[in-house]
């Protein structure tokens, strides 16, 4: 049973193939990020399966059903999203906008665990200084750190996130991708979009690589952090090394002299 | 190199010693609602003693009780009193209050389902457009629907200005400050030009009429009318709190709300049809009077936060409270004459909604 999973997914915006024939299956307790250079189509792929991105052919199924056959309130809680923006309209506290993820389980046995749910969430992303602090004063990593909670607070067995690290600093891109890692090995399914190579290598199960709306590669990560690989789809030289600690591959761009090696 | 290790990944990061801060004021909203009650209770008094026949706070009590079948030889002495009280003075508080509160909960829907807290039917052009629905109706005579007549063909007017704001300012499930005002210049502007068109055609009386749709003016206030805006305003309060819930969820825009399990499209269409509903019913009998929906929830947001369920009760009470202080002083301000209360309130509120618009603009990203 694949908790999501996209089959022969075309995409096409305004006239323009964003996605041809893209698959893509994602099990339980795996953690898989969509990697790929801009406007290779990871966050057209992750609008795809959330819905909020209209397929031209193919099925998308979340529990293999299609995703037309859920209604609102009963996808809300089996997937959390995280979408880029995370601006809020009104001055919400951060404490408020955490417990809007629980809005699915409003009159449900499940309501009465609020409390210890939006507290923990907000500690794993070391967020409870913001929970009587405006959203609308945050920074943007800030509020990105509080979406980032809500989308924990919600509970469900798939987590889908666009993009949640891009404001991040160091400390607190290893947090959530730990804290991804850690729902996932509980079970969880997360597909999450990922600049950062060896951070999605570190963590993930499996990279998917994306370039010009397909697929090429979908594999672990040390069989897709190959420099050939990255080279052709990056148009950039790169080196992989082993990390000196955990021996995971990082993915460093060759600077300085050898940047006149950069393909063309 | 080995003296760099991270511990096991996942309970580095959980310091469970750190919990949330105790959340401040859970009293507040409750102070406040009573303190408004009483200030309504104040306000009714004074707005029942004061006027051009002379009659005495135990006059007012025991007319009253003595209408709940409590005579308890208070009641006034002359049947002129009684008169005034009963059907001048009493039916225009009662005007003033439902008005008020259509107004105010008018306003926090609108901002809400715009995203954008100076949404306001008298900016956004909502009521000039029930205005032209309603003069219509004075120009040309229609009278289909009896008394309803003329709130239908305002609903219809505003409908349609709603929806149009709405279909021009939304992008995405925000609305630029910018954009939003644009939209209220042209359609108040388009509304405007219909209206002075239905100026034109009318005869004398119909003008004349006309012209208070234009100034706002709660004068001649009829219980028939109240028995049409009292169930609009307090049905539009019920079901406006029932969305209180999924507004709140929409200000983290229209894909996270649906992500959460709102149905979105429902609800604006639920909500755009409610502003157009209390919107009419209160520029119907009581012409245009801005910014009640505009400073009303703008400071019982600063005092109790954006949640929409405290928002839309505490400001149904404070649009009630303050349109009736504010035809207090219609009334009574310049003696033996009535100001317009429309001008009134755009003489507070115009210069809020300037101060609201640098305050905004100065902001990050332009939300307050």
């Amino acid at each position: 049973m694949s908790a999501v999973s996209a089959t022969g997914v075309d995409v096409t915006l305004g006239g323009a193939s964003i996605l041809s024939s893209v698959d893509l299956s994602v099990e339980p307790g795996e953690l898989v990020a969509l990697v790929g250079p801009n406007g290779a189509g990871k966050s057209t792929l992750l609008g795809a399966l959330t819905g909020d991105i209209p397929v031209a052919a193919g099925t998308v199924e979340l529990f293999d059903r299609p995703l037309a056959q859920w209604v609102g309130l009963e996808a809300a809680r089996v997937r959390a999203v995280q979408t880029q923006r995370a601006t809020v309209a009104f001055a919400f506290t951060g404490e408020q906008v955490v417990r809007m993820g629980r809005a699915p389980w409003h009159g449900t046995a499940e309501a009465i665990r609020d409390d210890d749910v939006v507290a923990a969430a907000m500690r794993l992303t070391e967020t409870p200084g913001f929970a009587l602090r405006r959203v609308t004063t945050l920074s943007g990593g800030e509020s990105s750190r509080i979406a980032f909670s809500r989308a924990l607070a919600q509970e469900t067995a798939v987590l889908l996130l666009d993009e949640p690290t891009a404001a991040l600093d160091l400390r607190h891109q290893e947090m959530e991708l730990s804290q991804m890692r850690h729902r996932a090995d509980q079970g969880v399914a997360v597909v999450v979009v990922l600049h950062d190579l060896s951070l999605a290598g570190a963590y993930a199960d499996r990279l998917v690589l994306l370039d010009g709306g397909r697929v090429v590669a979908d594999a672990p990560p040390r069989d897709v952090l190959r420099p050939e690989l990255l080279e052709r789809v990056y148009r950039q030289k790169v080196s992989v090394i082993p990390d000196p600690v955990t021996g995971d591959p990082v993915v460093l761009p060759v600077r300085g002299d050898a940047q006149r090696r950069v393909v063309a | 190199m080995s003296a760099v290790h991270l511990e096991t990944r996942p309970a580095a990061f959980e310091d469970p010693s750190e919990a949330l801060p105790e959340p401040p004021k859970a009293w507040l909203p409750v102070a406040l609602v009573t303190g408004l009650t009483v200030a309504l209770i104040l306000l009714t008094m004074v707005s029942a003693l004061r006027g051009q026949l002379h009659i005495t706070p135990t006059e007012v009590l025991g007319s009253i009780l003595g209408r709940l079948g409590l005579d308890v030889g208070m009641a006034p002495s002359s049947t002129y009193a009684e008169a005034a009280l009963w059907t001048v003075r009493f039916p225009r508080v009662a005007l003033a209050l439902v008005v008020g509160a259509s107004l105010s909960v008018g306003g926090v829907l609108m901002q809400g389902v715009f995203g954008n807290p100076l949404a306001e039917p008298g900016v956004i052009g909502v009521s000039s457009g029930a205005a032209v629905g309603a003069c219509a109706v004075i120009v040309f005579g229609f009278a289909a629907l009896g008394p309803w007549t003329l709130v239908v063909a305002a609903f219809i007017g505003g409908l349609i200005a709603t929806l149009l704001a709405y279909r021009t300012a939304r992008r995405g499930g925000r609305t630029e400050v910018v954009t939003l005002v644009l939209t209220g210049v042209a359609i108040n502007a388009v509304c405007g030009a219909i209206v002075a068109l239905l100026v034109f055609l009318g005869d004398t009386a119909s003008r004349e009429e006309i012209i208070f749709w234009q100034l706002g003016s709660l004068n001649g206030a009829r219980w028939s009318e109240v028995a049409i805006v009292a169930p609009i305003a307090i049905i539009g309060t019920v079901l406006a709190l029932r969305l209180a819930r999924q507004l709140d969820l929409l200000s983290l825009g229209e894909r996270p709300a649906g992500h959460l399990g709102v149905d979105v499209e429902r609800l604006r269409r639920t909500a755009i049809v409610l502003v157009a509903v209390l919107t009419s019913a209160a520029v119907a009998f009581g012409g245009i009077i801005s910014f009640v929906g505009l400073v009303v929830p703008h400071l019982i947001r600063m005092v109790l936060g954006p949640g929409h369920r405290w928002l839309l009760l505490v400001s149904a009470v404070g649009g009630a409270v303050l349109l009736l202080a504010a035809d207090l002083l219609a009334r009574t301000l310049v003696a033996y004459a009535e100001l317009p209360i429309g001008m009134l309130t755009a003489l507070v509120g115009g210069p809020f909604f300037f101060w609201l618009i640098r305050r905004t603009s100065r902001g990050a990203g332009g939300w307050a």
